[in-house]
């Protein structure tokens, strides 16, 4: 569980409202990876006047042992990560615009993107129409060599819409639309593909250990190799229904990429006032995806000259199940006259995974601990 | 295909909604009626490196940027 805290100095002038936020999150896995994020966001905004500013800025420390580590013979790794964003508002009437950019850096990896909204509120803003067209560029080098010497440009275009409708004066539905379209090589620069012959293809199960592993692969050991364009789709239902004393969320999203995967994911919340400072609510969250068309569980070869042209090793491109489960607690912690002046955030959750046809591991077992302070003057 | 447009097509004409005037929407204002995800940064960013599937939000988002 993390810990945060916030130092709000940010002061109400006219019909302004600026707020400061401070976020912590810890994350833990049984592969051994840990990740502690703290997050900076603050944002100014005009409610009269439509216009608002906001900007975040965090970063990743990441310390990792898995198993794949450890079958390349390599040491525990620890690398940080520095992200930041900044976007921009403007909606004064029923049309609005937005643009956002966003940067992200370690020593082995450069990102931008860039996004513009538009916003169209339709009857009596009981419809909403929402566009949005985001570019990406990201540089993909390897740790110790400057991009200069290594690297490979990874460009990706995000393309969205949505309707949200007004269904009843407690719920309102909204339907998203994303494309994305990737192009460039994304493979990863570090991960080997162990190959097999005919013969001992057959021996490697699910779950395969290192040693294993090792013992029966050939030894050319070629780098992943991913296709060089990917185009992924995804539709996304969001129900969210007001009761009396609580908040019903729930989403599902439909999800197909041009590498042959299929996905589905399932995420609800019931949000439950206890009392007018406190919410709490349980979480649960279900994913599936079938394997990508090039997944192997054992690569084959029969020779140095019959290496397979795409091959990866990476278990969030394989068939698995996510099953996560979590709490979340949200205290409105303002005076009397402003309860959500000062708002704290904290949620838990856990997620187990199954991985069907994967080397080294069967599933996994993550926990994140999110804490969540925000100040609005 | 067809029940997806069907959908859309029901979403976006408002066939079975009410009409709620801006003095209805008391309960539309609360704070977990966010039109977004609920999720913050480090969870959608989990689960963006633990499912193979992206999407969902209404605008564009920067990449991963890890390797």
């Amino acid at each position: 569980m993390g810990v945060a805290t916030a130092s709000p100095s940010a002061r109400a002038e006219g019909n302004l409202t600026a707020k400061v936020g401070a976020e912590t999150s810890v994350f833990q896995d049984s592969n051994a990876t840990t990740v502690f994020t703290p997050t900076l966001a603050a944002g100014v905004e005009s409610p009269t006047a439509g216009w608002g500013v906001n900007g975040r800025y965090l970063v990743d420390v990441v310390s990792a042992a898995s198993p794949d580590i450890v079958s390349t013979a390599s040491r525990r790794w620890m690398e940080v990560r520095h992200a930041g964003n900044l976007g921009l508002r403007y909606k004064p009437g029923n049309t609005g615009f937005a643009i956002n950019g966003s940067t992200s850096y370690t020593p082995d990896y450069l990102s931008f993107s860039g996004s513009g909204t538009f916003t169209q509120d339709l009857d009596d803003k009981n419809l909403t129409l929402i566009a949005s067209y985001g570019l990406g560029y990201d540089r993909i080098g390897k740790t110790g060599t400057p991009f200069s010497v290594f690297s490979r440009d990874f460009v990706y275009h995000m393309i969205s819409a949505a309707v949200s409708r007004v269904v009843s004066s407690s719920t309102i539905f909204t339907v998203v639309g994303d494309l994305q379209l990737e192009r460039g090589d994304q493979s990863k620069p570090y991960r080997f593909i162990p190959l097999f012959s005919p013969q001992d293809a057959g021996k490697i199960g699910a779950g395969a250990s290192p040693d294993l592993v090792s013992n029966l692969r050939l030894q050319e050991k070629p780098l992943e190799q991913l296709p060089l364009a990917r185009d992924r789709y995804s539709l996304t239902g969001r129900l969210a229904t007001r009761f009396s004393g609580s908040t019903l969320r729930l989403d599902e999203r439909l999800y197909a990429d041009s590498w042959n995967m299929k996905g589905t994911t399932t995420d609800g919340r019931y949000m439950i006032d206890l009392g007018e400072r406190v919410t709490v609510w349980p979480h649960l969250r279900f994913h599936y995806q079938s394997p990508v068309d090039f997944w192997k569980l054992a690569y084959v070869s029969n020779g140095p000259a019959d290496i397979p042209k795409l091959r990866t090793g990476d278990r969030e491109l394989g068939q698995l199940i996510n099953v996560g489960t979590g709490l979340g607690f949200r205290w409105a912690l303002g005076s009397a006259g402003d309860k959500n002046a000062w708002v704290l955030t904290a949620t838990v959750d856990g997620v187990y995974t199954k991985f069907f046809e994967a080397l080294y591991v069967t599933q996994r077992l993550s926990v994140l601990g999110v804490l969540n302070l925000e100040a609005t003057f | 295909m067809k029940r997806i447009l069907l959908l859309l097509v029901l979403v976006g004409t408002g066939v079975g909604c009410s009409h709620v005037n801006a003095y209805e929407r008391g309960k539309l204002a609360h704070p977990t009626m966010t039109p977004g995800g609920m999720g913050g940064p480090g969870e959608e960013h989990m689960y963006s490196v633990q499912e193979g599937a992206t999407g969902g939000d209404t605008a564009g988002g920067g990449g991963c940027g890890c390797n």
